[in-house]
């Protein structure tokens, strides 16, 4: 039979325990709505979970297993590569690009729109990395690589593109990260702008090109 | 005298107080087993803590300091360097996986020492790392960089060391990805250099600096 262990003066602690089996844990209600439980999961290896709700197992927010690892398996974070060729044409000529991610790998939280854009659901700081491959740079002579975001924009610069790029077809990869802050509802994109020859440059190649996103704190 | 208030009905408060000293905590037991202890250690700076077993301060999971500062000392996390040149790994199209030889640190023991990283539980990893290569030819206009792991190989960079190597014949590259891993998913380094021969090296030029690394760590 589940059991609550009487509050133990001496000690100044609360010990629960159901007995046999049976979650160990704390309800937190307001006017009767289960908000929060807090405790030990029986039938998941006893881990230690801070779940929305009034159940352990269900919208668990916050895990931690046995051996110490934790988890927060509905916070931000979110992982999207293009899709092979996924832009034909679009700059070279000092066009400002926002690169489409359109595979996307993960997306816990749905704070990705599957094409390009980061939405942050709340303020906090946010690590972002992002890279693309882009082709046919011959003719290039600089270039910037962006992340792009609601406060502000993060650059990488790269000049004599041409002189980088791989010789036999003229790719070349670029890649950027930042902790960034957000404002909740802020956004983020990825940009790529060469400039120096015609609209030509290719993105893409091989689905070569990430966008990732994860709440740090 | 050690207390514990009584929960109030009205505010629905539950406080727990030991008096003038002693931690302050909840203890989540099953069946007289102690798993999991929640609470401020009173000889830990008031921390707040999440600890394993029965006891604040040892197998401390989560830790919230006075200030406001967490960490989570069990978690995943590690770096691993090289100290020492590794020779002649590619240049001729070989696909070389990095060996590391020594291990800065290795939180939670998922690194193996030497190549592999393997995920303890399914979660969402993020890893860094930058290489310093030397013995670049002109001739070697290709180059891959990949971090390889059991959901899938990311080429996350491509280029053309021949073209931008330095005047010492070096190129540096480094790298961040956020990747899915299943539990005991394996993650490791990898570069290939074409259209060379194989002489190709990992270099420390003799520093004390770091010029190669990889960590990695559990984000969520």
């Amino acid at each position: 039979m589940a059991k609550m262990n009487a509050i133990n003066n001496k000690s100044g602690s609360l010990t629960l325990d159901p007995g046999a089996s049976g979650d160990s844990f704390i309800q937190f209600d307001i006017n009767t709505t289960g908000e929060f439980r807090i405790g030990v999961d029986d039938d998941d290896l006893d881990k230690f979970k801070i779940s929305q709700g009034s159940a352990l197992g269900s919208n668990d927010t916050m895990v931690i297993t046995a051996a110490g690892e934790i988890t927060y398996p509905l916070t931000s974070a979110f992982c999207a590569s293009v899709t092979a060729w996924g832009g034909t044409n679009v700059t070279g000529d000092g066009t400002d690009y926002t690169i489409a991610f359109t595979t996307e790998y993960f997306d816990q939280n749905s704070d990705f729109d599957g094409t390009s854009t980061f939405t942050a659901p709340v303020t906090g700081k946010y690590y972002i990395t992002a890279s693309v491959l882009v082709d046919e740079v011959s003719a290039c002579t600089s270039s910037q690589f962006k992340i792009v975001t609601s406060n502000r924009t993060y650059k990488a610069y790269v000049l004599n593109v041409s002189q980088y790029a791989h010789a036999a077809n003229y790719q070349a990869t670029y890649s950027l990260s930042a902790l960034a802050d957000f404002d909740a509802s802020d956004t983020a994109t990825i940009h790529v702008d060469l400039a120096g020859g015609g609209k030509v440059v290719d993105i893409g190649y091989g689905g070569r090109g990430m966008f990732s996103a994860n709440l740090v704190c | 005298m050690a207390k514990i208030n009584s929960i109030n009905n009205k505010s629905q408060e539950l406080t727990i107080d030991p008096g003038n000293s002693g931690d302050s905590f909840v203890q989540f037991d099953i069946n007289t087993t102690g798993e999991f202890r929640i609470g401020v250690d009173d000889d830990d700076g008031d921390a707040f803590k999440i600890s394993q077993g029965s006891a604040l301060g040892s197998n401390d999971t989560f830790v919230v300091t006075s200030a406001g500062e967490i960490t989570q000392p069990l978690t995943p996390a590690f770096l691993a360097v090289l100290n020492s040149d590794i020779s002649n790994v590619t240049g001729d199209g070989t696909a070389y996986t990095v060996v590391w030889d020594t291990e800065v640190f290795d939180q939670n023991s998922d690194f193996d020492g030497t190549s592999t990283f393997t995920a303890p539980v399914t979660g969402r990893y993020l890893f860094s790392w930058g290489l310093t290569m030397d013995a670049l030819t002109a001739g070697m206009t290709v180059m891959y960089g990949n971090l390889v792991t059991s959901n899938r190989s990311y080429t996350v960079f491509q280029c053309d060391p021949g073209s931008f190597r330095s005047t010492n014949d070096e190129v540096g590259l480094c790298f961040e990805l956020l990747c899915d891993m299943d539990a005991s998913d394996t993650a490791s380094v990898q570069f290939n250099v074409q259209n060379g021969t194989k002489v190709v090296d990992l270099i420390t030029n003799g520093s004390a600096d770091t010029y190669n690394f990889w960590s990695g760590y559990l984000v969520c």
